[in-house]
């Protein structure tokens, strides 16, 4: 689950001097300190909290056995080929359906009305209809990323100016040359937000799908993790959840400054 | 010389082109249409857009027809029909609903009430930005369903859990729209105020809180999609107690696809009239700002 903010959640500590973002540190290492105390003193059972290094003990465990490099490839598989699939069908559809009223007429009811359903609430029907191969899988990241992709795609191109189509139709621009030469740098960062909100949700209903039915991904070493009370184990698929989601939305952000460099302050 | 010889060919042409383009122009004006022209093109377009779901809903029942592999996916309308009367009928339906929305209502005041301090608190706090902001940024990078199986293990399969994590999901919405609209009040205004010689009640009352609704209310909006979104996903992994959801994947490993559909339309509808109500609440709420 992702947030659209104005201003970047990390953007506010990596903007201040570098003394204050070390401070920032201090508050984590604080918590890190009062967990392993309260581990130290046995305030809880071992098998509701485990001390910090037996969290990376277990990370160890895991990399060293080359466990988790097989959960993280089969998560990241299904993630990059579904959202791939969802993003550029999105796209494709969204600017035919700002383009051409026709689609809009005959496709929107029925996209507004899917949209409404939350990417989760698919799973049992996408079970039922296609088991619980690799296919529901990547189908329900299909499905998260596809519509807000699709949305970003719409609005970008609804919201581009009509004097730019006025020019255009001056200077009689075939079809392509309008595609390449004014519809796409316009829509770019846009849809390059959406692509962002897209990953951001993908990789939250995958997790969760992974933790209802799967036998491979990072999702799933927390289910088993969990039936085995290993909370090392979860915790560090909690831990590396994070980690990923952090990382895939920290990486579209900053393409996403890249791209709108041109624009004045103002407009951004 | 030239010219002159050429001109009258040229006039004429170009009199007939004009006139020709004079017509096409005049045409659109020529036939605007009536009030009643438009409300048949709107309800001719209405119809255009429900035939695609007709489409697939054909498709659908054409598919159940074609022996029993396809049926058992592919459940036929009647089928579905009879199903929801059956839920609807023995009241179970209902009850199911109002757990869900017990469960998704409970967990979004306390975790917008919770954000909403926190927030709050950050913004008008350095000591507490200082200390929680890292802390919140870190949590908020964690995929609020891939906390469930931590919660879980900390307090079982038991309502408190479900709260617990629809709690979770609305908070940090509220908590950074809390944050970012206390902190989005003009600097001018502020001055404003301060010239005024406002006390710190004043300060908040009359300036800081009319500029954090807006991100507030959109904070809200957010919310609530995230806790019927949380509570369809909590009732998904734990199944356990009363809820839409937990009878769809009960539905689910039982083969009874009339069951999910049901449900599944339902979660939809039911997360559509949320979010209807919300944008007619932030209507009313910021009926006072003049925007463009």
């Amino acid at each position: 689950m992702t947030i659209e903010t104005k201003t970047a959640s990390w953007a506010r500590i990596s903007g201040l001097p570098a003394w204050h973002r070390i401070g920032s540190l201090a508050p984590l290492l604080l918590l890190l300190l009062v967990w392993w105390a309260v581990c130290y003193r046995g305030w809880f059972p071992p098998e509701l909290l485990v001390p910090p290094q037996q969290v990376a003990d277990a990370f160890r465990e895991l990399l060293d056995s080359g466990e988790l490099a097989d959960h993280l490839r089969a998560s990241l598989h299904r993630l990059v080929f579904g959202v791939a699939i969802g993003a550029l069908s999105g796209l494709v559809f969204g600017v035919a359906m700002a383009l051409s009223r026709r689609i809009e007429i005959y496709a929107a009811p029925l996209f507004h009305v899917v949209r409404q359903v939350p990417s989760i609430a698919l799973i049992p029907v996408l079970i039922l209809i296609f088991g619980i191969g690799e296919t529901f899988k990547i189908l329900i990241v299909v499905k998260a990323a596809f519509f807000p992709v699709a949305l970003a795609g719409y609005t970008a191109v609804q919201g581009l100016p009509k004097s730019y189509f006025d020019v255009a139709s001056i200077y009689r621009l075939p079809p392509l040359a309008l595609f390449g030469k004014i519809i796409l740098p316009a829509t770019i960062p846009p849809v390059v937000t959406g692509i962002r909100i897209a990953l951001g949700r993908s990789w939250g209903t995958l997790v969760a799908a992974e933790l209802l039915a799967a036998e491979s991904g990072i999702g799933q070493m927390m289910e088993l993790g969990r039936q085995m009370f290993r909370i090392d184990v979860v915790m560090v698929g909690v831990v590396i959840a994070g980690a990923i989601g952090f990382a895939l939305d920290r990486s579209l952000k900053l393409v996403e400054a890249r791209l709108v460099r041109w624009q004045p302050i103002g407009q951004r | 010389m030239s010219d002159a010889t050429q001109s009258p060919m040229i006039s004429t042409q170009h009199l007939a082109k004009s006139t020709q383009y004079l017509a096409q122009s005049v045409q659109p004006i020529a036939i605007q249409p009536t009030a009643f022209q438009i409300l048949r093109q709107r309800l001719a377009n209405r119809l255009r857009g429900l035939l695609l779901p007709a489409l697939l809903i054909g498709i659908w029942q054409y598919l159940s027809t074609l022996g029993p592999n396809y049926a058992y996916a592919f459940i036929p309308l009647q089928d579905i029909a009879r199903g929801l009367r059956e839920l609807i009928a023995s009241g179970e339906l209902l009850l199911h609903i109002v757990a869900s929305l017990k469960t998704a209502l409970t967990g979004l005041a306390i975790g917008a009430a919770a954000g909403l301090f926190l927030g709050s608190a950050m913004a008008f706090s350095r000591v507490v930005d200082f200390f929680f902001g890292p802390l919140y940024h870190v949590l908020r990078q964690i995929p609020t369903l891939g906390l469930i199986p931590l919660i879980a293990l900390w307090f079982g399969n038991t309502e408190f859990s479900k709260i617990l994590v629809v709690s979770l999901a609305t908070f940090e919405v509220m908590t950074l729209s809390a944050y970012e609209g206390l902190r989005s009040a003009e600097v001018k205004y502020v001055e404003v105020g301060r010239v005024l010689t406002f006390n710190r009640v004043q300060l908040l009352r009359r300036v800081l809180l009319p500029s954090a609704v807006p991100s507030i209310t959109t904070g809200l909006m957010h919310a609530v999609a995230f806790s019927w979104l949380a509570t369809v996903g909590v009732e998904l992994l734990f199944t356990v107690g009363p809820g839409l959801s937990v009878i769809m994947e009960r539905a689910q490993i039982a083969l009874r696809m009339d069951t999910v559909i049901i449900c599944i339309a339902f979660i939809g509808l039911l997360g559509l009239v949320m979010n209807q109500c919300c944008v007619l609440l932030s209507r009313r709420v910021l009926r006072w700002r003049n925007t463009r």
